[in-house]
């Protein structure tokens, strides 16, 4: 009972693990807190694809001629190798149009730029007034 | 065996304790730092599960490259996050929903380290032996990385290059012969 | 940082040991783990330690942003390369074998360019990331 829970155990915290970057990006309004919870999302999916190559009593995958020993899966750890990178560039570019946000609309929350379209919409100082304070509540 | 499972749940179970502070926490420098020890703690877990390479790039990339990334943004951004004014339920409750399928569904998965488990049966084998008998390098990431999946990585070496240039196409300066620093950052837009 | 004396002297100290090392990495990768990737970044570090304590109009002497622009284009013309080449000597794309003498070596050959090439632009693509993130000027244009 013990050994099969620690067997899947990596499942259930990896899974948590997705929920808290999905959380990170659908719940905050912080644009830099949904990069990062993309970052973690991202990880967390990394170690599950791991986790599946994996093999008990296995060695890195690097051949050595002076003992026969089983090597774990190769194909999952190429997979990830190159996302770990086009992802910290994908990241990369996310954080630049974040800066370009910030410089556009001095703030990166949701709610403050969307009152400020709202303002830029009605072009109208009494509604940008109204919306302001509803923003403040 | 049942050691390296061991030191599997607990490094995992230390990666969910940063997760859960990088939610607590509203100053933006502690979510970059926490994001950086997220990446550390996964480099870790990356060498008990076999994967030396994964690892290699976590460390290099994910902890060091990506967290400068962060730190050099984070300068021209506002240090702290806002309390957010709508509510966080929905969001939650859904991310909740959804994990609590996949929990449900992961006993449906092979145990972790399973031999038997389908993934190690089909292509693997051939890659471990092609890579001694037809490439003759020792490393098998390498030989699949730069051999057998040549077209891979090839792509994904354009999209680091993509990506760059995009990069550098948003940043740049638009007209570096006219430098106004005289215009003050305004907080509303007025009419535009 | 410009005047803190031991930043300064180590810096100088490490530059050349962290680029041994990424050559390291990047020519052993064949044997051991690593390859062009890490490599690239670790090579990438170099220039930014470098251009974080010395400021970067330093960095951008010691390591100019036309050459970066170039370096960045030539490891994925570096791949594609190969592929046209062992296409012209006869095989598929990006098919090693007919590289060398025998399809041993012809698969050394390869992947040492390939991996080469990859390196090239992780590292040029890290320097310039770094380069346009800290010399952003934060000011809204019109």
């Amino acid at each position: 009972m013990i050994s099969s829970t620690i067997g899947i155990w990596n499942y259930w915290i990896v899974f948590c693990l997705m929920m808290i970057g999905l959380f990170l990006v659908i719940g905050r309004k912080n644009f830099l807190k949904k990069i990062v919870g993309l970052t973690i999302f991202q990880t967390s999916v990394f170690l599950l694809y791991i986790t599946f190559g994996k093999i008990k009593g296995g060695t890195p995958p690097i051949l050595n001629e002076s003992f026969e020993s089983i090597y774990s899966n190769p194909l999952p750890h190429v997979l990830i190798l190159t996302a770990i990178v086009v992802g910290v560039a994908t990241t990369a570019l996310g954080l630049s149009l974040v800066l370009k946000i910030n410089t556009e609309y001095g703030s990166i929350e949701e709610d403050d730029i969307s009152a400020q379209d709202l303002v830029d919409y009605h072009d109208d100082i009494k509604t940008g007034k109204s919306v302001d304070l509803k923003f403040k509540q | 065996m049942i050691s390296e499972l061991l030191i599997n749940a607990f490094l995992v179970t230390i990666m969910l304790s940063i997760a859960i502070a990088l939610i607590k926490t509203r100053t933006v420098i502690f979510t970059v730092i926490l994001t950086s020890a997220y990446s550390l703690v996964a480099a870790l877990m990356f060498i008990t599960l076999d994967a030396v390479d994964v690892a290699f790039t976590e460390a290099s990339v994910g902890a060091g490259i990506s967290t400068i990334l962060f730190l050099a943004a984070m300068a021209y951004l506002p240090k702290k996050e806002e309390e957010s004014i709508s509510s966080e339920f929905v969001p939650a409750l859904s991310c909740i929903i959804l994990g609590g399928i996949l929990i449900w569904c992961s006993y449906d998965l092979p145990e972790i380290g399973q031999f038997t488990a389908p993934i190690h049966q089909h292509i693997a084998p051939e890659y471990i032996k092609g890579s001694k008998e037809d490439i003759g390098i020792p490393n098998i990431v390498t030989s699949v990385l730069a051999s057998y999946r040549g077209y891979d990585t090839f792509g994904e070496t354009i999209v680091v290059f993509t990506a760059g240039v995009a990069v550098l196409a948003l940043l740049q300066k638009k007209d570096p012969a006219k430098k106004n620093k005289s215009q003050p950052k305004q907080k509303i837009r007025k009419n535009a | 940082m410009h005047n803190n004396p031991i930043l300064r002297i180590s810096t100088k100290i490490l530059f050349a040991p962290i680029i041994l090392f990424g050559l390291y990495v990047q020519f052993h990768g064949d044997f051991g783990p690593g390859g062009g990737f890490q490599a690239g970044v670790i090579v990438a570090s170099a220039f930014i330690l470098y251009s974080l304590v010395f400021g970067i109009e330093a960095g951008k002497k010691l390591f100019p942003s036309n050459i970066n622009l170039i370096l960045l284009a030539l490891g994925g013309i570096i791949y594609g390369g190969v592929g046209i080449v062992s296409m012209l000597l006869g095989d598929e794309f990006l098919a090693y074998n007919v590289l060398g003498s025998s399809p041993q070596s012809g698969q050394h050959i390869g992947i040492l360019l390939v991996e080469l090439g990859v390196g090239l632009t992780v590292s040029n693509v890290m320097i310039a990331l770094f380069n346009a993130f800290a010399s952003y000027d934060n000011i809204k244009e019109k």
